[in-house]
């Protein structure tokens, strides 16, 4: 109960702290959480409006998210466990102070199940609950219908949590991390190696919504606890309660099953599993590979060379941030492996227009997500170490210029996905070019954006770094997602006014004139916040 | 109190323990000296349970320290880099340590007082960990560990960030611990310290227990003075050169 009491006790200290010494910076953000959390809630509002405008194709579609929103939670969730778990409980300064307690591995296990659970479902949970309480809203089922569907949800997110846990366990108690990886890489790769063959294409239109379609068909798999929320709340809505409550049992049984499995291998595997990722411990010999001679040829200056080896090297790692690299692109990855199913051809214009602006907006959102999460803080990760870059004789701009080269891999990254997509779905020559050109440029100056607020917010007498939640990490979000929405509403908005006859104009002539001035705009606003984060990092003091 | 046999540790290919064999005794204060990498923080982590030897037996108050974590209870590990709960307040990280060890509540009102109070932290008791120096950072740690009356106390490189007011006090609370009974494994590498406190002293170099003894014991074994000499002599090979 203690160990479960200092946390609670340390998220009191930190609001009470904060709200002491920040009183309008608290406001400011509790107000801004708030706000989010209506602008979701009318977000999803208004695309289930949409799809229930459909008619009974909406209706198809509604039903069919219920079954791929579940399976993509219980992967993500899983995956977030996973690596939650491992960097919590694992190869954490907490849990080598709690093992020389009086503590039982079994408690300690306990409170660490208790962390992950939070961390990695609580935001899922919360949108859940809001995708549910619309839901409810639109199909006019009621208060109950939503009360009932929590009970669904909890058991769902513990399975998720518990199979990610218990995968962390095995894995890490009797394999390398790093051979783990490369083995579920080289499973993906193949897996898509094959099932990238063309596949002839239907003309018809429900093609895309039967179980020919990848996803759909592994979401239906009914062994899947995905399955079972799914058909266990949709059977609730039908009024089949019977039906319903069997799914509901199936639930909470596996969840009781793989709380023993997780309490059965956490006695046997949990302190194994904790000696072998012992952080002060590890004595590995890491030698010079192919990569090192590979970057040595790169024609670069070689203090460049010696900060890119630095920053991939840590990087690379730190399993922690490799891994989360991994689930982003996880994600679009699945994503472009359905693409090549959709009979692009047979659709409307609109909804060929639809698909591309969607990519584009994904690819987007990611790159941005990215830049956020690893952009933002690669001046504070530098931290203690930033006495040795400021006392050493390279300029600092030199420096800032390799950290934007390193940042700016996210946009070939991106550039990459984009004409993926553009190639399987084998779009026009100006949507080509468009959705390119803002991919390659807007994921640049996402990079700029981050790496200046980054440099601006730094704060290198603190010797507990916590960027990327900081009131700059917010900032930096809400800037990228406000230049992210102005560049969709521009362009896609005048695209789709012109399609559908709204607007008339010279589609031509107005993406060459756009585009010119968007990148115009787009290049001052990078060097804007590049320089604004330079002339900050130049008078920064450090301890 | 300490007792390991043949005890080893390997880490990939490398060995950072080596057949070490200990018998401490109870009210015995023993310093481990080693130069850098010798196996001393290993060693240390290995009698706090923190990893699990390869090679070897470790009992401590008689039980096996890897089987069981019910002896924990009376031992007491400072480690060079200690962690803390930053956003918890001095006195409520206090009273989470003793609850732990479940230390009886108006005992350990009475503890934490009479620590802060001599460890001058009265008036700091209500802020924030994360806002205090390493010194403090360092004397809360200490503290922390002395409100069990730990039978057996690990110490890894004791005095790192604290003032002569602190290191003196510590010095006089470890002394007064052995004279109750207690044993305290300490590793250093300052030598006035063992020379001061020590009644036995350890070198260990390269994973190895090379000599142990009383000061005058392993002046008798060297036949050097000083402890620096002494050290010296045992770690470097050609120390006749040096």
């Amino acid at each position: 109960m203690e160990i479960i009491k200092v946390e609670l006790l340390s998220l009191r200290n930190i609001l009470r702290k904060y709200f002491k010494d920040h009183p309008y910076r608290f406001i400011f953000i509790s107000l801004g959480l708030g706000l989010s959390i209506v602008g979701i809630y009318l977000l999803i509002l208004e695309g289930f409006l949409f799809l229930d405008s459909l008619g009974g194709l909406g209706s198809i579609l509604l039903k069919r998210a219920f079954y791929i929103l579940f399976l993509i939670l219980l992967f993500m969730i899983g995956m977030s466990s996973f690596v939650v778990f491992y960097s919590l409980a694992l190869k954490n300064r907490e849990t080598d102070f709690l093992f020389t307690l009086p503590l039982s591995p079994q408690k300690i296990l306990n409170k660490k199940l208790i962390q992950v659970f939070f961390i990695s479902s609580g935001v899922p949970y919360l949108l859940l609950i809001l995708f549910i309480l619309i839901y409810a809203k639109i199909n006019n089922l009621g208060n109950s219908y939503f009360l009932f569907s929590l009970f669904y949800l909890l058991p769902f997110l513990i399975i998720s949590c518990e199979t990610g846990v218990i995968f962390s366990l095995v894995s890490l108690r009797f394999f390398n991390l790093k051979k783990v990886f490369f083995f579920l890489f080289l499973v993906l790769a193949i897996f898509f190696l094959f099932s990238f063959f063309p596949k002839p294409h239907s003309p018809e239109t429900s093609y895309f919504f039967s179980q020919d379609f990848f996803l759909f068909r592994l979401s239906k798999l009914w062994l899947l606890p995905s399955y079972w929320i799914a058909e266990g709340l949709l059977k609730l809505e039908e009024s089949q309660s019977t039906y319903s409550l069997i799914f509901l049992m199936n639930l909470y049984s596996l969840c009781f099953l793989l709380l023993r499995i997780v309490y059965f291998l956490g006695r046997r595997f949990f302190k194994e599993a904790f000696f072998r990722q012992s952080i002060v411990c590890s004595k590995k010999k890491i030698s010079r590979n192919i990569g090192d001679s590979l970057l040595n040829l790169l024609p670069l200056p070689s203090y460049f060379k010696l900060f890119l080896f630095k920053d991939i090297k840590n990087f690379l790692r730190e399993p922690r941030e490799y891994l989360q690299l991994i689930v982003f692109f996880g994600i679009l990855f699945f994503y472009f492996l359905n693409l090549r199913n959709f009979s692009y051809h047979f659709l409307g214009p609109l909804w060929k227009y639809l698909i591309i602006v969607l990519n584009t907006f994904g690819v987007l959102c990611i790159s941005s997500t990215l830049t956020v999460r690893f952009v933002f803080p690669q001046w504070s990760l530098e931290a203690r170490n930033f006495w040795l870059i400021k006392r050493a004789s390279i300029p600092l701009s030199k420096i800032y210029l390799e950290k934007l080269l390193i940042s700016s891999s996210f946009m070939v990254i991106s550039l990459i996905l984009i004409l993926i997509s553009n190639i399987i779905l084998e779009v026009k020559k100006e949507f080509f070019y468009l959705t390119s050109i803002l991919v390659s440029v807007g994921s640049l100056s996402f990079c700029c954006i981050s790496l200046g607020l980054g440099a601006y917010f730094s704060d290198f007498r603190r010797a507990h770094l916590k960027a990327v939640e900081s009131l700059g990490g917010l900032l930096n979000l809400i800037i990228n997602l406000a230049y992210l929405t102005l560049t969709l509403l521009i362009f896609f908005g005048i695209i789709y006014l012109n399609l559908t006859e709204k607007l008339k104009i010279n589609i031509g002539n107005f993406l060459f004139w756009g585009l010119t001035a968007w990148v115009v705009f787009s290049l001052l606003l990078s060097w804007g916040f590049s320089i604004l984060g330079f002339k900050k990092l130049k008078n920064k003091e450090f301890a | 109190m300490i007792k390991t046999s043949g005890l080893a540790k390997k880490f990939d290919s490398v060995w950072a323990v080596r057949e070490l064999n200990l018998d401490i005794k109870k009210g015995c204060f023993y310093c481990l000296l080693g130069p850098n990498g010798a196996g001393k923080t290993t060693t240390l982590r290995l009698l706090a349970g923190l990893l699990k030897p390869t090679q070897g037996k470790i009992y401590i108050l008689g039980q096996d320290i890897t089987s069981s974590s019910e002896v924990k209870k009376f031992i007491g590990f400072i480690p060079d880099t200690p962690f803390l709960y930053e956003n918890l307040t001095i006195e409520e990280f206090l009273e989470f340590a003793g609850a732990i060890f479940q230390v009886e509540k108006n005992i350990l009102r009475k503890k934490i007082d009479y620590y802060l109070d001599i460890f001058k932290l009265s008036q700091l008791k209500n802020i924030l960990i994360r806002e205090c120096s390493h010194g403090i950072k360092q004397r809360v740690v200490y503290i922390s560990n002395f409100l069990h009356d730990p039978q057996v106390l690990l110490i890894d490189e004791p005095l790192v960030g604290l003032d002569p007011y602190s290191i003196t006090l510590i010095k006089r609370l470890l002394k007064e611990y052995t004279h109750k009974g207690s044993t305290v494994l300490m590793s250093t590498h300052i030598l006035n310290i063992a020379e001061e406190l020590a009644d036995i002293i350890g070198i260990i170099d390269k994973g190895s227990l090379i000599s142990q003894g009383t000061l005058s014991q392993l002046r008798e074994k060297t036949s050097q003075k000083s402890l620096e000499e002494i050290f010296l002599k045992l770690t470097i090979s050609d120390y006749g050169n040096y």
